[in-house]
């Protein structure tokens, strides 16, 4: 179906090829993932099979290529569209018209076809990715993972024979993603379309995959092989697949599912099945008890706030200390963001408050309290900090020095050093370039850097994960735990349970405006279904929530 | 660079519908700019004459033909300008425009559109601001449909569809070519007088386009009347001139000069970084592919 | 000007076939346009007026073009003062200001009042008829009426409109995001940390956009211009330059104005013809859902037959579309019961709408009678 025969492509400006005498074959029928960290040419290799690669870009291009029989060289991108179906990662930049049904019939028009097969194909592909009940909506108004299956419904139009995917559900909610991706899975399964996707959070997709490519980027071969196969030999994998490596499970689990035979085997003792509250190790019982004397950083009381006619929050009540890392977790409009944004006064309480108190040293007898109400936001954000999900609304610069200059500006500080903080979030080498030609997880820490500079004390993130793979994760979840060491308070809103688990002190969980659960991460994280991370599923032990946690007890037990 | 052949398909599910894929080329480039700077200046004559009509009845005009041309005529050019509007764009259109340009001129016009909500007389300024930016560095064809387009919308938006938009259309889309006229490759080397210098031309092209829209109302508004103020079809070109002078000075002067005003100081204040900007991307979006496909080196084995 | 966006889409119920109003944007625009005789333009007001008030019930759409109306009222209110001050004809004198006073100086005459008063209606009623026409049609819809030979403009222009609440919804985060940042907006220079990242999204998203266009089959530049293009193409030239000539003689010649004119309409339909052969040679269908009932026959026939009624009228008796008050006409209007029924008839949209309810069952209805089995 899909054959690249020793294929070198490399693109205009650059001298190294992205893709170096490649050689892959896939058959019909297959779903392919393909993984790899950030720029090791995932994108590229997806846009040669419609043709995008090379005629969208130009450059250079060596080999032969042959998709479902055709050229996409010789061919085109229009050529191919009719056997290749593409989908693009951010869903916001894929619709030509505003309604879902024109949106449908975009494809289908520009190939002239005639009106009753039109209207045929429309309402089928409608019922395949079940959002009939979407049809007359303006795409405006759905959610990411609505929109990212009008997408694929609007490339199925055309009976394409391939479905290609590139990250498709990195800008998505878990939740979203999970509806994407089962909507894929049955297009492979019950249409039996070739599918070649690629995806950063492999929890989700991996079990499905027949064959997994993994691009180690340039100067390394790539490799192919079952997904199990695969996994053992790259390095960063879903915690699951980490602990199955280091334990040396065969074969290599990629579910839950499977993993619990080789789990259950581990602990002879018998896990109880409500988790004792007290059954905390020693260190982390110290770090609680320390964070319980010390004082209020936000505290919110009864916050009330709507918008639209929608009430966002109704009556929120929570208490932020000093040196906490809390993580606020929850659906999608349970209000999240619109909580963080109260934190940070940009948005005012319709009742209730919110009250900053910013940690003076040496604390002085009368140390003011800043309520939102009645404080501008210049005086808030000199002590809180706020990091959108889209970096995109910040960057703008020429430089990303003239970007951290600008912060320091607006906040009337005078210019300093960055150095220390260009180089714990690792962008030393990117000081001077333009900040949107970095890559997506380079430009979510050329924002955090953006709003850092200014050394707030209460740092408030929002999604900071989005798009991120596990390398970037984990750069994160490091880079967050030394600003906590260093007495920050970290608020974070995010859907990454395994980052939760890694890092945050305390979990709170809202819905439809109200907080339903506010404890310590490994209680509420264990005594939850949805937030659970991959390793809680597999012991459904209070005690287990990481794979250090795993790996911790191991050594204690001396295997 | 390669001959591509094009192949023809059969869906075979549908099989009344031949798919053909031809890759895309561009040929004749020159004649095809020939073509459109032709076509261009032919239906610009027509808008031109649809505009200073009232400067041209002669004098010896008088009585009741006189009227009765004075109350069609308005109707009648609004007919002829959209037409021309039709004829430019459509030829502009075919067999010029890729993706590429597509979905950047509906994203830019759509920020335009957004940009009109800047409140006071600079709103309106705003909308000359990116035609005026855009066609200086992307060339005649894309400032003149950013201009005609980006009001298109703004209309349908919110403005309203009223019977003045082809002649906003026009003059807008003019503005954007205009500015496309000017020397890039030479004035790119002045740094900041750069944009002083597009700053001044924006100015002058805000106070020319209040000037000339102008023109739509004024024959509507007053009658045929022997007034120093209202246009009369038995006058002289100049005396015709100084009534149009004093109408225009009594009335919109101030709130084009204010208009016009607005759009300089814009890009005076923004035109350096967004030409960097427009710059940048021009390399990015590649509206020239260039393409090397190498061939294949002889294998030794099978 | 109103500057709400809307959303649009959502709020549209179909009250008739796009077509059907367009016809009676046509009819109802003729007479608007060719006279201003105040007795005839204030039918037509009420007719449009009617029709208008019809629609706001219907659709919450049409509430937002009341700008619209306004401004006319304005016009109105802004022509009658201005005619008054500054024509000094006429019999009917009603006072007299120093005559050494510039412009305004002179007799304020009641036949100058009269020409304002129908100048201003003349512009109110057209201001009317478009906001009925804005709020009847949803214009993103119209979009999708573009002529084939232009359907790269109705691409643009449905990009456009697709991705304006996207850049409003993004223009809103950047300026929280830049806020936090300690800017504030305290001057026109502080704008540019707003702009750049939008415009920077903007053209970030048309890269990806462009993709996904070309992915689908968009956008086929042929490889060399063929002889029908050049034919088309010469044909353009040429009519324009017919339009320009006639256009020109109509103004400059009376004397020769039927051969300007005739010059004008021939180049015209030649304009028509070659737009036809362009969108010819454009392979590409339109998905459309629009359904024309009963009632568009009806209501597209009779304005039809008051456009043809009032084309009649202007060729043959123009006089009674005529209103100059000034000596030595008369400032009474001339008047025709019959073109005044006619022009009442284009009130038959508004009359004729069903109420909301009924609307809904016929959609329904219509929704289901399409559906796959």
């Amino acid at each position: 179906m899909i054959k690249f025969d020793h294929v070198t492509y490399t693109y205009p400006d650059q001298p190294q090829p992205v893709l170096h005498d490649f050689s892959l074959s896939v058959e019909e029928g297959e779903l392919l993932l393909v993984i790899g960290p950030s720029g090791s040419g995932k994108s590229t290799l997806l846009r040669c099979l419609n043709g995008l690669v090379p005629h969208f870009y130009g450059g250079r291009w060596r080999g032969r290529l042959h998709v479902a029989g055709r050229d996409p060289v010789t061919v085109g991108p229009r050529g191919m569209s009719d056997l290749v179906g593409f989908v693009l990662q951010d869903p916001e930049a894929q619709f030509v018209v505003d309604t879902v049904e024109a949106e449908l019939a975009f494809a289908m028009e520009n190939f002239g076809l005639p009106q009753p097969l039109m209207r045929k194909r429309v309402e089928e592909v409608l019922d395949q990715l079940n959002i009939a009940h979407l049809r007359e909506r303006p795409i405006s108004t759905l959610s990411g993972g609505e929109k990212q299956r009008v997408a694929i419904a609007a490339v199925l139009t055309l009976h394409p024979r391939v479905l290609v995917l590139d990250e498709p559900t990195s800008q998505l909610d878990p939740q979203a993603a999970e509806e994407v991706l089962i909507a894929l899975r049955q297009l492979n399964e019950d249409l039996g379309l070739t599918v070649v996707l690629s995806e950063h959070r492999l929890e989700r997709v991996v079990q499905y995959a027949d064959w997994l490519l993994y691009l180690p980027g340039v100067g390394e071969r790539p490799i192919r092989g079952e997904p199990a196969a695969v996994l053992a030999q790259v390095e960063l994998t879903p915690p699951l697949v980490t602990l199955g490596k280091t334990l040396g499970w065969q074969p290599l689990p990629l579910t839950i599912k499977e993993g619990r035979r080789f789990a259950r085997r581990l602990f002879s003792a018998p896990t109880p099945s409500v988790p004792s509250a007290t059954s905390y190790p020693p260190g982390r019982r110290r770090a609680l008890r320390e964070t319980q004397e010390s004082s209020p950083a936000i505290s919110v009381e009864g916050l009330r706030y709507s918008y639209d006619g929608h009430e966002a929050l109704r009556g929120v009540n929570l208490t932020i200390n000093h040196g906490e890392f809390v993580a606020i977790m929850g659906r999608n409009g349970s209000g999240k963001t619109t909580l963080l944004k109260q934190m940070v006064g940009l948005l005012r309480p319709e009742r209730g408050r919110v009250e900053i108190t910013p940690n003076i040293q040496p604390p002085t007898s009368n140390t003011q309290s800043l309520d939102t109400r009645h404080t501008s936001v210049d005086d808030i954000v000199r002590y809180v900090g706020y990091v959108p999900q889209d970096p995109n609304a910040l960057l703008f610069a020429d430089t990303l020095a003239e970007e951290l200059a600008f912060t320091r500006k607006g906040h009337k500080l005078p210019p300093g050093d960055d150095m220390p903080l260009l180089e714990a979030l690792g962008l030393t080498e990117h000081v001077h370039r333009y900040p949107r030609d970095l890559s997506g997880g380079e430009r979510q820490r050329a924002a955090l850097a953006a709003v850092l500079v200014a050394q707030p004390q209460i740092i408030l993130l929002d999604e900071p994960t989005r798009g991120l793979d596990y390398q970037q994760k984990r750069a994160l979840a490091n880079f967050l735990r030394a600003q906590k060491a260093a007495g920050h308070t970290v608020v974070m809103v995010t859907h990454d349970v395994e980052l939760v688990a890694q890092c945050a002190d305390r979990v709170v969980l809202m819905a439809e405006g109200e907080v339903v659960v506010d404890g310590p991460t490994r209680q509420v994280m264990s005594d939850s279904l949805v937030f659970a991370t991959q390793v809680n599923k597999l012991f459904r032990d209070p005690r287990f929530l990481t794979v250090e946690d795993v790996l911790m007890a191991g050594r204690l037990r001396n295997w | 660079m390669v001959d591509w052949q094009s192949s023809k398909l059969v869906d075979s599910a549908d099989r009344r519908f031949k798919i053909e894929a031809t890759p895309s080329r561009r040929f004749g480039e020159r004649t095809t700019k020939l073509w459109n700077t032709a076509i261009l200046l032919a239906a610009s004559l027509v808008g031109v004459v649809s505009f200073v009509y009232p400067f041209l009845v002669p004098q010896q005009e008088a009585g009741f033909g006189a009227l009765a041309h004075a109350q069609d005529a308005p109707w009648v050019f609004v007919v002829l300008v959209a037409l021309c509007l039709g004829a430019v764009v459509g030829n502009l259109g075919s067999g010029q425009m890729n993706a590429k340009m597509v979905a950047m001129l509906g994203i830019l016009s759509a920020i335009n559109a957004v940009l009109r909500l800047v409140p006071g007389p600079a709103g309106f300024a705003a909308v000359f601001f990116l035609p005026i930016l855009c066609g200086y560095v992307y060339g005649p064809t894309f400032g003149f449909l950013l201009g005609a387009l980006s009001l298109l919308v703004s209309a349908l938006l919110g403005g309203g569809v009223g019977p003045w938009l082809p002649y906003q259309m026009f003059a807008t889309g003019w503005v954007g070519l205009l500015s496309a006229l000017l020397p890039e490759n030479l004035l790119r080397h002045l740094g900041r007088a750069e944009a002083a210098l597009l700053a001044l031309w924006g100015f002058g092209m805000g106070l020319l386009f209040g000037a000339v829209m102008n023109l739509w109302f004024w024959p509507f508004i007053f009658a045929p009347g022997q007034s120093s103020l209202y246009w009369q079809t038995g006058l002289s070109l100049g005396q015709t001139l100084q009534r149009y002078a004093i109408f225009y000075g009594a009335t919109s002067f101030v709130w084009d000069l204010g208009r016009a005003g607005g759009n300089g100081l814009l890009i005076l204040l923004f035109g350096a970084p967004i030409l960097r900007l427009l710059r940048r991307f021009r390399q990015r979006f590649r509206f020239h592919v260039d393409l090397v496909i190498e061939p294949e080196p002889v294998r030794t084995q099978p | 000007m109103s500057f709400e966006f809307r959303i649009p889409g959502f709020e549209f119920m179909q009250t008739y076939h796009p077509i059907t109003w367009l016809i009676w944007l046509l009819a109802a625009t003729l007479p608007a346009l060719l006279t201003r005789n105040p007795l005839y333009l204030t039918l037509l007001l009420l007719a449009s007026g009617v029709t208008y008030m019809a629609l706001e019930r219907r659709s919450p759409a049409a509430r937002s073009w009341r700008a619209f109306v306004k401004l006319g009222v304005v016009l109105l209110l802004f022509a009658v003062p201005s005619n008054a001050l500054t024509a000094h004809q006429g019999r009917l004198v009603l006072f007299r200001l120093p005559e050494s006073w510039p412009i305004i100086g002179g007799a304020i005459t009641g036949e100058a009042m009269l020409y304002g008063l129908s100048s201003g209606l003349s512009l109110l009623t057209l201001l009317l008829i478009f906001a009925t026409f804005n709020s009847a049609v949803d214009q993103a819809r119209l979009l999708r009426m573009t002529p084939p030979y232009l359907y790269q403009a109705g691409v643009i222009a449905a990009i456009a409109v697709a991705f304006v609440p996207q850049m409003m919804i993004a223009a809103q985060e950047i300026r929280e995001a830049q806020r936090i940042r300690g800017h504030r907006f305290r001057g026109l220079r502080d704008l540019l940390p707003l702009f750049m990242p939008l415009l920077t999204t903007g053209l970030e998203r048309a890269i990806a956009l462009a993709e996904s266009m070309e992915a689908r089959g968009f956008g086929d530049i042929p490889a060399a211009p063929s002889r029908r293009q050049t034919l088309c193409r010469a044909g353009t030239l040429v009519a324009l330059l017919a339009l320009a000539s006639g256009a020109f003689g109509s103004s400059y010649f009376p004397a020769r104005r039927t051969l300007s004119v005739g010059l004008m309409t021939a180049a015209g339909m030649g304009l028509l013809l070659i737009f036809w052969m362009q969108g010819k040679g454009v392979r590409r269908t339109r998905y459309q859902r629009w359904y024309w009932r009963r009632q568009d026959t009806v209501v597209s026939l009779i304005c039809g037959g008051v456009a043809l009624v009032l084309l009649a009228v202007w060729l043959a008796r123009r006089e009674t579309l005529l209103y100059y008050p000034y000596p030595p006409f008369t400032p009474w209007p001339d008047f025709q019961p019959l073109l005044g029924l006619a022009l009442a008839l284009l009130a038959l949209p508004g009359l004729l709408l069903p109420g909301t309810e009924k609307a809904v069952e016929q959609k329904a209805k219509e929704q289901s009678d399409y559906s796959i089995p």
